[in-house]
């Protein structure tokens, strides 16, 4: 009953997100292996995106003025969602626009996929619904090009590379 | 002074240079890599501000034509497409201003105004399309105008790329210029300093080498003195003897004083020689210093008499005692000469003043006798008194004849030697006794084979004095002799080589051999008191000595012969 | 063209001028006896006239040669015939006309020589002296 509930659920949302223009707030996640194969595949919805632990990030931004507030799951927490040891993260935009984080990166820093500014979802035009940050104000490097490349917004797949 | 090391005059501009160069070459390096970094900073925010317009031109590339793909065919996924799409440009365009790119961007084109007006209208378009249903007859019309509508944004952005292209060309120039100069500023005052402190170091090096040089010619002049001091020290007359004060040892002897002690330096004659010397020179107040007299009685047992100086010296670094001393011996033989000279000298002068001064009471003697004689003839039994008279008068004569001599004798060395005819004097000097020679019975001859002017240098009344008394010699001897037939004397006169000859020889029996070797002595006379004063023959001695010539006397067959050369006077034969 | 010869005797030793003066007296000669030159210059100045003036030469406290000159500058009449200077200083080799006198004898002089020169030559100035006039 509740799983045939939750899949009406899903498509009212679906159709109504397409109706109201508001996208999909799907992610899509799969986990690979060494040599590409598809070890392990899950949809998210911004409701599942919100049942995993939250962390908070309070921080500027290059593309923001004054202090943000992001919140979301971090991405560890979204690697750490099907079994085996992640190396890195390929994160897809909408535009394409594709981008591998390596496991240190996210080891060090701890950055989330925001799904939260200030409270408030993100539409596209506001470089949501999902976007990678990193707690850019706790560190200088993290304000340098090499860093930004890794903050992507607009993602719409992340692809998690297993050993 | 003598150290040839130079570290520590190194001077201070060396030092500033080194530093100033090290300091260049630190900032050399600290500027290229700031450089580099920021240069690489700026170039990927530069690339990337380009990017940014470029990605904001390719979404609304890609809007425009899922707008145009959504109005060929207006469904529901065609117009959310197109609905994403004006979203992704809608997300775009605050990146233009708003990042680190857009801030570049921003500083560079006119963009903000113009991007502001393109959100503004996105913002109105995006607002209509949600309205518009896929079964709207009117959609694809709509979607259109919402497509034309768009345009402007279009424009902006291209225009905003173009410029930003342009932009990044014109940087690139000026990076690709710059890239050059920055990295060649403190390369270059690295080059300069660098060379400066080459100089300077080559300046040093050889102002150090010049000064080597100087220090090791001034040390080739002290060497070369020290030789010469050695060398005078090894010459001087004088006798150096360096002592060592604490045990009276000898540290050093020139040549001189190992010519007086000739032992080596260790022998105990040195020390005694020290010694002496030390005693002899303890002053009035008892001072070892100072001057000192001693006489020193040699091994070889002549005695020396030594006179010189104690004093204080530093000898090789070490104090010491100087010993100088000077063998006065010779000079004091010297003085005793000059000091026996003087007294000659004095003797003669005296001996001519006493002759003067004698003539006076012998005057007087004189006269008194002869009126003496005349007082006795009137009294009786005054024979005996007449005949001592006579002595006493006798005595007078042969007291005058001393007196003459004595003057002669005495007198000051001529300072008139002229040039006088030789056979002319002797002449002279031949007639003088020419009476005496007649009345004696003595032929007199002249043998003379010398022109009349010729001439011979000195006083012509003394030569003519010698001659005189050669002859009156040889007349005396004949009396004493008794020798009476064939009584002759000859005077010859010729000219030798480089001399005039004179010889005076008679046949009065010849001189005793005992008496010949001090013939010209004087005082040494043969004839007795009346006659002789023993003073002739000395006196002609000094007198042909006078005259650079010598006088001797030989025994021929039967009598003796005196024989006198004078040198010649080679000067004006037109000498009277 | 006097009987007796006259002399006038000056040397400043007393001794041998007594003795000089004795030996002539003795000879039956007019003799004057002074012993300075001063005194003698005033004797033949005060027109003593002797026909010898006999003179020691003795250079210094007395000249005999100014002794000698004052008797030349006599009017005729009262100078000496002969003048004679005795010396014991003779320099060199002098002689009589070095000292404008007529007779240089040194000391000590043989009494008789000098008596027999002064006689002749006395004799031979008086025969030219009448023999001129």
């Amino acid at each position: 009953m509740m799983k045939l509930f939750r899949r009406i659920a899903i498509v009212v949302a679906l159709f109504s997100s397409t109706l109201s223009g508001a996208f999909a707030a799907d992610l899509n996640l799969r986990w690979l292996d060494a040599k590409g194969a598809v070890t392990a595949e899950r949809m998210l919805s911004l409701a599942d995106i919100d049942k995993l632990a939250q962390v908070k990030i309070d921080t500027s931004t290059p593309w923001t003025s004054g202090l943000q507030h992001f919140r979301g799951p971090t991405i560890s927490t979204l690697a750490a969602l099907a079994p085996g040891k992640v190396a890195s993260a390929t994160v897809i935009a909408i535009n394409d626009y594709a981008v591998t984080l390596p496991s240190a990166a996210w080891e060090k820093y701890g950055p989330i996929l925001a799904t939260r500014l200030n409270d408030q979802t993100m539409r596209v035009r506001d470089k949501g619904p999902f976007w990678v940050m990193f707690p850019i104000d706790s560190d200088p490097e993290l304000a340098e090009q090499h860093y930004q490349s890794l903050m992507v917004w607009q993602v719409k797949q992340i692809d998690f590379i297993t050993d | 002074m003598t150290s040839s090391r130079t570290k520590p005059s190194i001077g201070w501009l060396p030092l500033a240079l080194i530093a100033i160069t090290v300091a260049l070459f630190f900032a050399t390096g600290m500027l290229y890599v700031t450089q580099t970094r920021n240069r690489s900073l700026m170039t990927q925010t530069i690339r990337s501000s380009g990017w940014v317009a470029y990605q904001a031109e390719l979404e609304y590339v890609k809007a425009d034509s899922a707008l145009a793909v959504a109005a060929i065919a207006p469904n529901a996924d065609a117009l959310a497409a197109a609905e994403l799409r004006l979203e992704i440009l809608r997300s775009r365009l605050p990146l233009l201003y708003n990042s680190d790119e857009g801030r570049v961007l921003r500083d560079v084109i006119d963009l903000e105004k113009p991007v502001h007006a393109a959100e503004t209208l996105l913002d109105g378009l995006m607002d209509r399309l949600p309205a518009i249903s896929p079964t709207d007859p009117g959609a694809a019309e709509t979607l259109l105008a919402i497509q034309k509508d768009m345009a402007p944004i279009g424009t902006t952005l291209k225009r905003i790329l173009m410029e930003s292209v342009a932009y990044n060309q014109e940087i690139f120039r000026r990076e690709r210029a710059l890239a050059e100069a920055p990295g060649m500023v403190p390369l270059l005052l690295l080059f300069v300093s660098g060379t400066c402190l080459a100089l300077v170091l080559l300046l040093q090096s050889r102002r150090d080498r010049l000064r080597l040089d100087a220090i090791v010619a001034a040390q080739k002049t002290v060497i070369a003195m020290e030789e010469n001091l050695r060398a005078i020290i090894e010459a001087m007359p004088a006798c150096m003897i360096v002592i060592n004060p604490q045990d009276d040892s000898v540290s050093f002897v020139n040549s001189a004083a190992s010519a007086l002690v000739n032992l080596p330096l260790d022998h105990a004659e040195w020390r005694r020689l020290v010694h002496a010397a030390f005693q002899a020179a303890i002053d009035s107040s008892g001072d070892r210093w100072g001057m000192l007299n001693m006489s020193y009685a040699r091994i070889s047992g002549d005695i020396t008499s030594l006179r010189g100086s104690l004093c204080r010296v530093i000898w090789e670094g070490r104090p010491q005692l100087l010993l100088v001393m000077v063998d006065v011996s010779r000079v004091r033989r010297a003085e005793l000469q000059v000091m026996q000279a003087a007294k000659l000298a004095t003797l003669g002068e005296m001996a001519t003043a006493i002759a003067h001064e004698l003539n006076q009471p012998l005057a007087v003697i004189r006269m008194a006798v002869a009126n003496a004689n005349r007082l006795l003839t009137q009294i009786e039994g005054g024979e005996l008194v007449a005949g001592k008279l006579d002595r006493i008068s006798a005595q007078v004569d042969r007291a005058k004849r001393i007196t003459d001599q004595v003057r002669r004798y005495g007198r000051m060395p001529s300072e008139e030697n002229e040039p006088f005819p030789l056979r002319h004097a002797v002449d002279l000097a031949m007639s003088f006794v020419a009476d005496h020679y007649r009345s004696a019975n003595i032929r007199l001859a002249l043998e003379a084979d010398i022109a009349a002017d010729t001439l011979v240098m000195g006083e012509q009344t003394m030569f003519e004095q010698v001659i005189v008394n050669l002859l009156v010699n040889a007349r005396d001897a004949f009396e004493s002799s008794g020798v009476r037939t064939a009584r002759s004397v000859v005077v010859r006169v010729r000219v030798h080589e480089d001399e005039a000859v004179i010889e005076v020889e008679d046949n009065a029996g010849g001189i005793a051999e005992e008496v010949m070797p001090r013939l010209f002595e004087p005082f040494s006379t043969t004839k007795p008191t009346e006659k002789g004063t023993g003073l002739g023959l000395s006196i002609a001695r000094s007198v042909i000595r006078d005259m650079h010539g010598t006088i001797g006397a030989e025994n021929v067959a039967g009598g003796a012969r005196f024989v006198i050369a004078l040198p010649l006077r080679h000067a004006a034969r037109n000498a009277a | 063209m006097t009987a007796r010869h006259s002399m006038l005797i000056c040397d400043d030793e007393i001794d041998l001028a007594q003795e000089l003066g004795e030996f002539f007296a003795n000879e039956g000669w007019e003799v004057e006896v002074c012993v300075s030159g001063t005194q003698a210059i005033r004797l033949l100045q005060g027109g003593l006239a002797p026909q010898v003036l006999l003179t020691d030469l003795r250079i210094g406290t007395f000249n005999g040669v100014e002794v000698v000159a004052a008797a030349r500058q006599l009017p005729a009449g009262s100078r000496p015939a002969v003048t004679v200077i005795l010396t014991g200083h003779v320099v060199g080799s002098a002689v009589a006309a070095d000292f404008a006198c007529d007779l240089l004898y040194a000391k000590p002089v043989d009494p008789d020589l000098l008596l027999r020169e002064v006689v002749s030559l006395l004799a031979l100035r008086k025969a030219c002296a009448e023999r001129g006039a």
